[in-house]
C-alpha cells in the first residue's frame, strides 16, 4: 500500500500535514483544549453541563477533517478567505447563500440545529424559558433595591468594557458585542453580537461561553483576594422575609414583560422567554414547568454545548481579532466580577456591616452559578452562614440589567457615527 | 474615542436610571398589590 492510499484511508491525519502550519497547530492546539476542557469538566473546576459537550465537539471538530470533492468544499467553505478543499461533516457556519445552505442541511448532523435553533437565538431563548422556571423572583421583590444596586455595579465590566474595546481598535459595533461578556450572560451576549456584529459572532460567543464556564472556577479566586476571610465568614441577621405570594410575582412579571419589551423591542425575545418561564411556575402549571425545566433546559444546554464545540474549528477561530476578543472578554469579566464586590462592600457599609459583601459577586447574571460560587465560598468560612437567599436575588437581577444593557447597546450603537 | 467614552456615559446613566426604574416599580408593585389584597380580604 503507497503512501497515497494512506492518505486517503486516513483523511483525519492527511488533511493535518497537507494544510498550513498555522492551521496544524491549531487543530492540534483545539483537540487539546478540548481534552482539557472535559478534564476540567469532570474535575467540577469549570461547568461541566456545558463543557462536557463542548470538549467533544471540539475535539471532533478538528479531528474528523477529511477532503471534499471540490463542489461541496466550495458551498461549504463559501466566504472562508483561503478556503481549501478540506471540511467536517458537522457543520458549516459560515454558509450563507440558499443552495450552499440545502446542501450542508441534508449533508452536516449539525447543520439543522444551528441554521433553525442557534443563528436565530432560539436555543438561548429555550434556555432561558427553562432557567425562569427555576426563577424565584420573590427574591428581588424582597429585596429589590439591594439586588437591582448589586446586580448594577456587576455590570461594570459590560460597561467599561465597550470604551477598552474602541480603544483596543474594535469598531462601535465589535467593541459593545465583546463588552457583552462582562454580563457573564451566554444568551445577550449571544443576541447582541447577531444584531451588532454578525461577522464575529462565532469567535465572540465562543469566547463568551468558554469564560462562562471561568466564572465557576475563577471567581471563588477573585472573593478570596478581595474579601478578606472574616469578611466572607459574615453571617447576615436572619430578616423575617416578607412572604412574596404567586399573585405578586405574576403581576411583577406581566408589569416587568410590558414595560421591558416597550423599551426593548430588541431584546423582547429573552424577555419573553424569561418571563413566560416565570409565569408558568407562578401559575403553577405544573406539566410545563417539568417540561421547560427538564427536557426543555438540558437539552438545549446539551446541544448548546455541542454546537459551540464543533464551532472551534480551527479555520474558524483563528479569526486574527481573536486574540484581542479573548483579552477584552476576561478584562470585562474580570471587571464585573470587581465592580460586583465593590457594590458588596457599599452594601456592607451602608447596611450597618450587617451584609455580607460576598452577595455582590452574585450580582454577575451567571445564573445559578455565580450564587452557588458565593454560597460555597461563604460555606467555606462559616458552614452555618446562609447567603443564598439574598445571592439569588441579585443574580436574577443580573439577568434584568444584562437584559438591559444588552437593549441599550442593541438601540444606541446603531446610532453612533 | 471621545465619541466611545460619551457614549460610554450615556450608557451608565441610561442603565443606572433604568436598573433603578426596574427596583422601584418592583416596590411599587408589591404595595399596590399588597393594598388590593388587603381590600379584597377586608371585604371593601
Amino acid at each position: 500500500m503507497d503512501f497515497v492510499d494512506l492518505q486517503k484511508l486516513f483523511p483525519g491525519i492527511s488533511t493535518l500535514t497537507e494544510a498550513s502550519t498555522t492551521i496544524c497547530i491549531g487543530r492540534l492546539a483545539l483537540i487539546g483544549i478540548g481534552i482539557l476542557l472535559i478534564y476540567l469538566g469532570k474535575k467540577g473546576v469549570l461547568e461541566p453541563l456545558l463543557m462536557i459537550p463542548m470538549g467533544l465537539g471540539m475535539i471532533a471538530v478538528n479531528a474528523g477533517v477529511l477532503v471534499l470533492d471540490p463542489t461541496s468544499a466550495q458551498i461549504m467553505a463559501e466566504g472562508r478567505v483561503g478556503a481549501s478543499a478540506h471540511g467536517t461533516l458537522l457543520m458549516a457556519p459560515l454558509v450563507q447563500q440558499t443552495d450552499g445552505l440545502m446542501y450542508t442541511l441534508q449533508i452536516d448532523f449539525l447543520q439543522p440545529l444551528y441554521t433553525f435553533a442557534f443563528s436565530n437565538g432560539l436555543i438561548a431563548c429555550l434556555v432561558f424559558m427553562g432557567i425562569g422556571v427555576l426563577l424565584d423572583v420573590g427574591f428581588v421583590l424582597a429585596r429589590p433595591w439591594l439586588s437591582m444596586f448589586l446586580a448594577l455595579c456587576a455590570e461594570l465590566g459590560t460597561i467599561a468594557g465597550f470604551p477598552l474595546a474602541v480603544a483596543l481598535g474594535l469598531d462601535y459595533r465589535e467593541a459593545a458585542s465583546i463588552a457583552m461578556v462582562g454580563g457573564a450572560d451566554g444568551p445577550m451576549v449571544l443576541f447582541t453580537s447577531l444584531s451588532l456584529a454578525r461577522h464575529l459572532f462565532v469567535p465572540i460567543t465562543v469566547v463568551a461561553y468558554l469564560y462562562l464556564g471561568l466564572t465557576y472556577g475563577g471567581y471563588p479566586y477573585l472573593i478570596r483576594l478581595l474579601i478578606p476571610a472574616k469578611l466572607r465568614g459574615l453571617k447576615m441577621p436572619p430578616k423575617p422575609a416578607a412572604r412574596i405570594t404567586s399573585d405578586e410575582k405574576l403581576a411583577f412579571v406581566v408589569v416587568a414583560c410590558v414595560v421591558l419589551c416597550l423599551l426593548f423591542p430588541a431584546a423582547a425575545p429573552l424577555f419573553l422567554s424569561l418571563f413566560v418561564g416565570v409565569a408558568v411556575r407562578e401559575v403553577g402549571l405544573g406539566h410545563f414547568a417539568a417540561f421547560l425545566e427538564g427536557p426543555v433546559l438540558y437539552g438545549a444546554t446539551l446541544f448548546l454545548g455541542l454546537v459551540l464545540g464543533v464551532l472551534c474549528e480551527a479555520s474558524t477561530i483563528l479569526e486574527p481579532k481573536i486574540l484581542l476578543l479573548l483579552v477584552i472578554g476576561i478584562l470585562a469579566l474580570l471587571l464585573s466580577g470587581v465592580g460586583g464586590i465593590i457594590g458588596g462592600y457599599i452594601a456592607y457599609v451602608c447596611s450597618g456591616r450587617k451584609i455580607n459583601p460576598v452577595i455582590g459577586i452574585a450580582g454577575v447574571s451567571c445564573v445559578p452559578s455565580t450564587a452557588k460560587v458565593a454560597q460555597k465560598e461563604v460555606s467555606r468560612v462559616t458552614p452555618d452562614a446562609l447567603i443564598l437567599p439574598e445571592a439569588l436575588g441579585a443574580n436574577i437581577s443580573g439577568v434584568i440589567t444584562s437584559a438591559i444593557l444588552s437593549g441599550i447597546y442593541v438601540a444606541l450603537i446603531p446610532l453612533l457615527p | 474615542m471621545k465619541t466611545a467614552l460619551t457614549a460610554t456615559l450615556v450608557i451608565a446613566v441610561l442603565a443606572t436610571v433604568l436598573s433603578l426604574s426596574v427596583a422601584g416599580l418592583m416596590h411599587l408593585l408589591f404595595i399596590a398589590v399588597r393594598r388590593v389584597q388587603g381590600r379584597s380580604r377586608s371585604g371593601r
